[in-house]
């Protein structure tokens, strides 16, 4: 589903993003990219988006080269891919069903598909009482299942978290990972970049660890780190 | 692709939200567009004067109304004659009649005030070269029957040498005010694009195409492009009412420009306000499309 052939990214002020990174990600996997600060976990989610180009190597998403995608094609990627941010980034002005809404309207779909859908996808995240309230009128945990909500409406083959719960508490971080687990037993691949080792401790899954850039580890049902 | 009702929505939006800029930006196109589409007028009456005076024919020789046949062929034969002369045709009193109808169609009261007897026969001359008009009118002073000798290439040159500075001023302008107007359309875009950054984001992020994303900022620098146009229209029509159609039976003998005219002034105004502002608007947009 995911590929990484020795990709580097390196930034125009010479600093070294990722360095030679190979990565196999199959359909259905849930895999953690842990690491610290700067350890080029952010960059490789902006990769795997086409929010930035690689400097090295070849990246396949969903059986296409994106390396070399043309721009006009990337918003057609995008549909396969999710992605939730630890910002939310939700519209202050726009209710929870309108957000969600959003994100189906301006990839053209029909307003049955948006009636039916979204109300189904905000049951399923659990806020489906909350549909007319406003972002600001939600707790942070609840902001962040619309976002995962407005990511996986459009039942994306892919779903990129970075960082989901960096805004959140410890309790809040386990819903928001049960949910996310929910999505990943629908067959989607979740691919979350975190450092929060209670979660990643918890969870059992795969673990890519970068460091400078470079994966030091990729391991099955790993930990957080070994000093954890 | 999208529903209407969505861009509509957007653009009424951002119309409230920056109002004053808004409004310089189409003021900005109305004198823009009503300078566009005065000196499109302007030239379309100097065309129309020079019909009038058959500028491609240099040299009008008016016949007196009491002219003999023979006179008349005499005259003709004389200036077949004249080295300088090129062609030489004689337009009878009917022909002139008939001429003067289809200059003057709009302007009914001459017309029906002018019978074909008013208008004098004439023969129209063309030169080798115009500036030998001096020369013929010489040689043709005092022949029986010439009312009047008129040098129509230099009218035409005056004419043209009179509305030059006035046409390019205008035009100069215009151009200068034009882009003017595209940099301000451009701004209001670019402020309803910082206005709407969020949504732009997760716009890209979501994979709305660039079209999507662009569609309600073009249309709304279309929109206030028109609304220029059509207020640079309305100006050029009250002005022709009010100043225009008043000289048309005032002042005899000189066509006006008309509604065609107008309506071919029109069709500039309006295709050049979209131009400008779809380019306003690209260009504000331009940056904010990277993906």
């Amino acid at each position: 589903m995911i590929k990484l052939d020795h990709v580097s990214k390196v930034y125009k002020d010479s600093v070294v993003a990722l360095d030679g990174v190979n990565v196999d990600i199959q359909k259905g996997e849930f895999v953690f990219i842990v690491g610290p600060s700067g350890s080029g976990k952010s960059t490789l989610i902006r990769l795997l988006i086409r929010e930035e180009e690689p400097t090295k190597g070849e990246i396949f998403v969903a059986g296409k080269n994106i390396a070399s995608l043309s721009p006009w094609k990337v918003p057609y990627l995008r549909r396969n891919v999710g992605t939730v941010f630890q910002d939310f980034k939700l519209l202050p002005d726009k209710t929870v069903y309108e957000n969600v809404a959003f994100a189906l309207d301006v990839i053209g779909k029909q307003k049955h598909v948006i009636k039916s859908r979204v109300p189904e996808i905000l049951d399923l995240v659990g806020l489906g009482d909350k549909l007319q309230h406003y972002p600001d009128e939600l707790s942070g945990g609840e902001q962040q299942r619309v976002s995962i909500a407005r990511a996986f409406v459009n039942r994306p083959l892919i779903l990129l978290a970075d960082e989901p719960t960096g805004n959140l508490d410890p309790a809040t971080s386990v819903d928001i990972m049960k949910l996310l687990d929910r999505i990943n037993r629908t067959g989607t691949t979740v691919v979350m970049a975190t450092h929060d080792n209670a979660i990643v401790d918890a969870m059992r899954r795969r673990v890519i660890e970068l460091t400078g850039g470079k994966i030091v580890r990729d391991q099955e049902r790993g930990v957080y780190g070994y000093g954890a | 692709m999208r529903r209407f009702d969505f861009f509509l929505r957007e653009t009424l939006q951002a119309f409230r939200r920056n109002g004053f800029v808004v409004f310089a930006a189409i003021s900005t196109a109305f004198i823009a567009l009503f300078l566009l589409g005065g000196a499109v007028l302007v030239q379309r009456e100097v065309n129309l004067i020079a019909q009038s005076v058959e500028a491609n024919v240099e040299v009008s020789v008016f016949l007196s109304d009491d002219i003999s046949g023979a006179q008349t062929s005499n005259l003709q034969n004389m200036l077949n004659e004249m080295p300088q002369v090129a062609s030489v045709h004689y337009e009878s009193k009917e022909a002139a009649y008939q001429e003067f109808k289809r200059l003057f169609h709009d302007q009914t009261t001459l017309v029906q005030n002018v019978t074909p007897d008013a208008l004098p026969a004439s023969f129209q001359v063309q030169l080798k070269d115009p500036n030998e008009f001096a020369s013929i009118a010489q040689q043709l002073q005092g022949q029986p029957g010439i009312a009047n000798i008129r040098d129509n290439a230099h009218i035409y040159d005056r004419l043209l040498a009179v509305t030059r500075i006035f046409r390019i001023g205008v035009l100069g302008v215009a151009v200068v005010m034009l882009i003017a107007s595209a940099a301000l359309i451009a701004n209001t875009v670019r402020m309803a694009v910082f206005a709407r950054r969020r949504e732009i984001g997760i716009m890209r992020l979501v994979g709305a195409t660039n079209g999507t994303i662009r569609t309600p900022f073009l249309l709304e620098a279309v929109v206030e492009g028109l609304i220029g146009a059509a207020a640079a229209l309305l100006a050029l029509m009250i002005m022709k009412v009010a100043f225009i159609d008043p000289l048309r039976n005032n002042i005899a003998f000189v066509p006006l420009v008309g509604s065609n005219d107008l309506l071919v002034a029109g069709i500039w105004i309006f295709g050049i306000a979209v131009v400008v502002s779809v380019a306003g608007g690209f260009f504000a947009t331009r940056r904010y499309m990277d993906v």
